[in-house]
Order: C-alpha cells, then sequence, then structure tokens
C-alpha cells in the first residue's frame, strides 16, 4: 500500500510538472523564434508577455468545439486524447533524479519507444477521421515518416543498451558516471537527435503539418481544447525526447555541485534551446529528400556505429 | 568519391553558415518598437495631416482650383482696402488623397503637411476639418 501511495503522489508531481512544463515550453518557443527574428515576441500580458499563454489557454478553453459533419465521430473524438496520453505515458520512467522517477521498469527504454511510437497511431486516426483532404494527407506523411525515422532512432540507442547493459534508464544513467555516452557514442546522439527531431514533426521534417502546402495537416479540423491537446502533445514531445537524450547520451541527473534534477532540467533545456534553433535555422524538408535522408543517410550511418560500437566491445570489452 | 566528400563538406559548410547566422541574430537588440508606448518619427517628406498657417493665407483660392477631389472650402469677406479676409478653411480629409498639389501650389507656403499619424476617428464626419493656426 505504501509504495503505491509514494508512486502516486510521485506521478502527481509529475504530472503537474508537466502541465507548466509545457506551458513554459510554448512561451520559451514563441519568445525564443522572437529573438531569431530579432524582434520581441509576446510583451503585453503580464511581465514580457509571461500570462500570454494563461490568456490563450482561456481563449481556446472558451472557443467552440467543432466536430465536422462527415467525421467519423467517435475516431475524431479519441484521437486527441489518444496523443495526449501517450505523451504523457513516457514520463513513468525517465529519471528526473536517483529517485524522483514514478517507476523505474527493468525494460524501460523499451517501455519509452514503445508508448511514444503511440502518437502514430494517434496522428492518423486524426488525420482519417477528419474527413478532409489535407488532414488525410498529413497524417500518412505523418506515419510514413515517424515509421520511417523510428528505425535509425532505434538503432542508434541500442550502442547505448551495449555499453551500459541495462534497458532500465536510471541504471543506464549510473553507468554514465565517470564519462557522458556522447563522447563514446558522437554519431550516435547526433544520429538520434536528428531522427528525434523528425519523430516529434518539427520544422526541418515537419512535412506531416506543413502550412504551406497541407494548411495544418491532420490538425486541420480540430478546434478549442482538442486542438490545444495536440499542441501541448507535440511540445510534451519534444521535452520528452530531449528529457531521453539528455538520459541517454548526456548523462541524466549526474554533474557536480548543483542538486540532481537541476542537472536534468539544465541539459534537457539546452537541447530544447538546440532543438528551437534548428526550428528557426533550416527550410522544410521536401517529402522524397526526408525519405531520401532517412533511408540512404541515416539508416547506414546508425548501422555503420552499431556495428563499430560491437567491434569496440568485442576487442576491448 | 572525392565528388561526394566535397558534396558533403559544402553541406556541413552551409549548414554552419546557417546556423551562425541565427545564432548572431539571437543576440542582436530587437529592431521592432513597443507601439503605444514608444514611437518612431516619420520620415521628413511624410504627408500627415493638411494643416495651415492662417495669418500667411491670402484667399486667393488657388489650392481650392487644384485640389482633384474638391474637397478644399474657402470662405472669405472683402474687407477694407478691397483685401480678401479668410473667414473659413475647410479641408474634407475623407476625399483628400494626399497628393499634395495645394501644398505646392500655394505661393506664400500657407498649407503644409504636419507628421501626425494617428488620425483615426469614429465618425465620417469628424473627418471634415476647420483649418485653424
Amino acid at each position: 500500500m505504501i509504495p503505491l501511495t509514494i508512486m502516486l503522489f510521485k506521478s502527481v508531481i509529475v504530472l503537474v510538472f508537466l502541465a507548466v512544463t509545457t506551458m513554459f515550453l510554448v512561451y520559451l518557443e514563441r519568445k525564443v523564434s522572437a529573438h531569431f527574428q530579432v524582434r520581441y515576441g509576446p510583451m503585453r500580458v503580464g511581465w514580457h508577455g509571461s500570462l500570454q499563454l494563461v490568456a490563450d489557454a482561456f481563449k481556446l478553453l472558451m472557443k467552440e468545439d467543432i466536430i465536422p459533419k462527415m467525421a467519423d465521430k467517435w475516431v475524431f473524438l479519441t484521437a486527441p486524447v489518444l496523443v495526449f496520453v501517450s505523451a504523457y505515458l513516457a514520463y513513468l520512467v525517465i529519471p528526473f533524479s536517483p529517485i524522483l522517477v514514478v517507476k523505474d521498469l527493468n525494460v524501460g527504454l523499451l517501455y519509452v519507444i514503445g508508448v511514444t511510437s503511440l502518437t502514430v497511431l494517434a496522428i492518423l486516426m486524426a488525420g482519417w477521421s477528419s474527413n478532409n483532404k489535407y488532414a488525410l494527407l498529413g497524417g500518412l506523411r505523418a506515419v510514413a515518416q515517424i515509421i520511417s525515422y523510428e528505425i535509425p532512432l532505434i538503432l542508434s540507442i541500442i550502442p547505448v543498451i551495449m555499453l551500459a547493459g541495462s534497458l532500465s534508464l536510471n541504471r543506464i544513467v549510473a553507468a554514465q558516471n565517470n564519462l557522458p555516452f556522447i563522447l563514446l557514442q558522437p554519431l550516435g546522439f547526433l544520429l538520434y537527435l536528428l531522427s528525434a527531431t523528425a519523430e516529434v514533426n518539427r520544422t526541418p521534417f515537419d512535412i506531416p503539418e506543413a502550412e504551406s502546402e497541407l494548411v495544418a495537416g491532420y490538425n486541420i479540423e480540430y478546434s478549442g481544447m482538442r486542438f490545444v491537446m495536440f499542441f501541448f502533445a507535440e511540445y510534451l514531445n519534444m521535452f520528452t525526447v530531449c528529457a531521453l537524450a539528455t538520459t541517454l547520451f548526456l548523462g541524466g541527473w549526474q554533474g557536480p555541485f548543483l542538486p540532481a534534477p537541476v542537472w536534468f532540467f539544465l541539459k534537457t533545456y539546452f537541447l530544447v534551446l538546440v532543438l528551437m534553433w534548428m526550428r528557426w535555422t533550416l527550410p522544410r524538408l521536401r517529402i522524397d529528400q526526408l525519405m531520401n535522408f532517412c533511408w540512404k543517410g541515416l539508416l547506414p550511418l546508425s548501422l555503420i556505429n552499431l556495428i563499430l560500437t560491437a567491434l569496440w566491445m568485442v576487442i576491448y570489452g | 568519391m572525392g565528388k561526394f566528400i566535397f558534396w558533403v563538406w559544402s553541406g556541413i559548410y552551409n549548414l554552419y553558415l546557417g546556423f551562425a547566422t541565427t545564432f548572431k541574430h539571437l543576440f542582436r537588440p530587437a529592431i521592432t518598437i513597443q507601439y503605444p508606448e514608444e514611437k518612431s518619427a516619420p520620415f521628413p517628406a511624410f504627408r500627415g495631416n493638411l494643416k495651415l498657417r492662417r495669418d500667411k493665407c491670402t484667399s486667393c483660392l488657388l489650392c481650392v482650383n487644384y485640389c482633384p477631389n474638391y474637397c478644399i472650402d474657402i470662405k472669405y469677406e472683402i474687407g477694407e482696402n478691397k483685401r480678401k479676409k479668410l473667414l473659413n478653411y475647410t479641408v474634407d480629409m475623407g476625399k483628400c488623397m494626399y497628393c499634395g498639389l495645394c501644398v505646392e501650389v500655394c505661393p506664400f507656403s500657407a498649407n503644409y503637411w504636419d507628421q501626425s499619424y494617428e488620425r483615426s476617428v469614429y465618425d465620417r464626419a469628424q473627418l471634415i476639418e476647420r483649418k485653424d493656426l
């Protein structure tokens, strides 16, 4: 009974924290993008626009929840919930500190990859059920892209598992006590970061929701609170891949002087800022370039990385 | 092979250029201004509101005759020594197309543009302005 209570308590902390984080991430994105474009960003609501997100949330909550007439109603209604839940589920195993992890599963990494893949299903549901050609195209593109990029993503993670000898995220962090894995796996880190950006549909790879061709992609027919769910899930997914990259490559919560969660957030937010920097620098790829990049670029490189790591471990390990 | 290496290298170099440019922009001060609090001065030739120096006007009616949209209306009376005396100079700014012919044609520089730009009103009747200065 007591372990269950502790777990519930921890999950409440994590849920509240995530709600605040997503709000902050949206604010951060708006501010950072503004400064990349030499302007101010939100400045009116609160100090330097810090309450802008609260105002936006109220506005979106009060908007009408529109369901298209010919939409597949139940699929349409459940897709945002599914995308939201799949974004939250990953935080069951991500260690913010040695203690602040809801449940340190011994198959943690497998679990994370599994639940984050649910997003694809939700996006396809949204695209299919909207009964809109742009939404359908966006959904299909999302499936093609995310499933393709899952392969180099997982192949770039496998060397880390080999080095750490465990799938539990806390043990992977503990294995980086002396040396973070980014120094042993620089190529792996780069591959992970690129394919993770494609996984969460961020800008160099955001063809499922390309504004200039698909209007808004799979979330075109959603309004009000359901749109917010997609939006929040997107930012939460971005935080998830950055948190996972921190855990796998940057030594997670380990670091001198400062407490463990602080180190975790410093590293994760650094990666978040790198992703934002990428978004506001690079233009969007075409779909054929995107697929070529995955199958002809990332996949061979990640296989080479895997084989080299295996050889290194056989010879020196 | 050499071509491929060059291709990869030029890709990396161009990526570096792009990232360096945006990184430099991140630390530049914003060039936008916070409008109601700070205002930028318009350019010298900006045509804001049409103004009149009443003491210089001789009611010669050149501006009235040159105005393509007939928006200037002058009332005057013949005073002592048969000199015209300006009573009322109204401009319908709703009709005005800001061509500036009245300013150019005035022989005594009685007409001039000022630099104001916050000039929206609630009613079209408010655009008919009596020019007094």
